[in-house]
């Protein structure tokens, strides 16, 4: 009787741990997907069980990896310290009211790609803040309602923007080591 | 027993006001969703539950929000009171064949990106009907069918910026501008055509500054009329434009400047970089001016006319 509880206990031990290992320790993969009815909670390396949040999304995209937006959603404020690209395809407004920081090293790299920015509802200051160093690249996207657009405030750092409509901040791109912020 | 029923309907009570909350108070947000299969009763801030109709989802959005289209639909008649930006992505119709109200006050700003509007079937007056003041910004649109006109600029000292869009088939005028004060209205219309309206693909009456570049503007009755009024006199700046085939009536032509108010006569067009061919009447002014940067083609009209002055080059 004993014998046998224990190894229920033990099977049940078991699948706990299976559990648990397949949600945190997914197959490595280069791209996590995004959507606004996902839920951070889930493996967002599957199509199939997209993030909720850009930061959760954030989270669990691998270094130089790639967050793929699937469906259109309002995504939050995020704060990205490692090389990845936020990939927005057309077809899809993969809206942001809220800053997305960017603080990374001197060797990292992120793409944004197809944001739609508004901040004019919570009054952010700041749309994107790149404020340490490495390489931003921000492209198709709409950045408005903010009272720096793009704020690029470390010395050393490279901000490229292409095909953006960046419109009724208070500033549009603000540049150069030390900028402060424009409150709003 | 009775203990019973009470903890029953205590529980009840409690789902219903948990149930009220869910629907009425969520969370603060920038957005609300629209589809053509949601629900107007909806929580349409969360992407599961959109809202069916743009009032619905126009009532939903917070001031200075944005109303993000999912999918497909027909999403009818709005009337907007508020800064919002409306937002159909590439790759869905968001259809609507009747008449979008924008009534908003000087500081607010309305945006309307990618919807399909056609009031042919309806009949109703006016597309997009712009009228209190405040800008108005409408991209990747097309305006087809209506029974007076495809947008009204109606809102005094407003500023409308209009870019990637067609006009078309409308029983008056493709976009019309008269803001029944004598206060001025601006216009900036780029990378537009304005096609087959049974009036004027643009029609820019009262105190109205309007540029308008990169635009095709044919099969009009008049491809731009520019029209004086005793509330004040358009001044309009056409560049880089193909006006072509504006031939419905005898009196059609490619550019009408026009006062019908008494002097000083000053409806005034300029033109710079422009193609004006095959209309009834390349120009036609009366008490008008319509001055050339020297940069245009005027020919093979059934009557070329002549521009009132050339400008230097500078």
């Amino acid at each position: 009787m004993s014998g046998k509880w224990h190894s229920v206990l033990m099977r049940a031990c078991f699948a706990i741990t299976v559990g648990f290992a397949a949600v945190p320790a997914p197959a490595q993969v280069a791209r996590v997907f995004l959507s606004g009815t996902g839920d951070d909670a889930n493996d967002c390396s599957n199509a199939a069980t997209p993030c909720r949040s850009l930061q959760g999304a954030v989270n669990q995209c691998p270094v130089n990896g790639e967050v793929i937006i699937m469906s259109s959603g309002g995504f939050g404020a995020a704060n990205i310290t490692k090389s990845l690209t936020i990939n927005a395809p057309a077809g899809i407004v993969a809206f942001d009211a809220r800053t997305i920081t960017v603080n990374i090293g001197a060797t990292d790299k992120v793409i944004i790609r197809g944001l739609s920015m508004n901040g004019s509802v919570f009054g952010d200051s700041i749309g994107i803040s790149f404020n340490n160093l490495g390489t931003l690249v921000v492209e198709n996207s709409v950045i408005g309602g903010f009272g720096n657009g793009i704020l690029q405030s470390g010395g050393g750092s490279n901000l490229v923007v292409k095909n953006c409509d960046i419109r009724r901040n208070l500033s549009g791109i603000v540049g150069g080591p030390g900028t402060t912020p424009i409150p709003r | 027993m009775s203990a019973n029923r009470n903890a029953v309907l205590s529980g009840a009570r409690l789902a219903i006001v948990i149930l009220f909350f869910a629907v009425h108070a969520p969370a603060q947000v920038a957005r609300v969703f629209l589809s053509g299969t949601g629900n107007d009763t909806s929580d349409c801030s969360n992407a599961a539950t959109p809202c069916r109709s743009l009032q619905g989802a126009v009532t939903q959005c917070p001031a200075k929000g944005e109303i993000i289209i999912l999918t497909s639909g027909g999403f009818g008649t709005a009337n907007i009171t508020k800064s919002l930006t409306i937002n159909a992505p590439d790759g869905i119709v968001a259809f609507n064949a009747r008449t979008i109200y924008v009534t908003i006050t000087p500081n607010d700003t309305v945006v309307i990106r990618g919807i399909s509007m056609q009031g042919a079937v309806f009949g109703d007056s006016w597309g997009i009907d712009f009228s209190g003041s405040g800008t108005l910004i409408l991209e990747n649109s097309i305006l087809d069918g209506f029974a007076v006109g495809g947008i009204r600029q109606g809102a005094p000292s407003s500023t409308m910026f209009v870019n990637n869009c067609e006009f078309r088939n409308s029983a008056g005028s493709g976009m019309t501008t008269n803001s029944s004060t004598t206060d001025l209205n601006r216009l900036t219309v780029l990378n537009s055509r304005f096609h087959n309206n049974s009036y004027a693909g643009v029609e820019l009456g009262d105190t109205t500054n309007a540029v308008i570049k990169n635009c095709v503007i044919t099969n009009n009755r008049f491809g731009v009329f520019a029209v004086g009024t005793v509330r004040g006199d358009p001044k309009v700046t056409i560049d880089s434009c193909v006006i072509a085939h504006n031939t419905k009536t005898v009196d059609s032509s490619g550019i009408r400047a026009q006062d019908f108010s008494n002097q000083p006569y000053d409806v005034t067009v300029r033109v710079t970089n422009s193609s004006i061919y095959g209309n009834t009447t390349g120009l036609f002014t009366s008490n008008a001016t319509i001055v050339s940067f020297g940069t245009n083609h005027l020919w093979d009209n059934g009557t070329d006319g002549t521009f009132s002055s050339t400008a230097p080059q500078q």
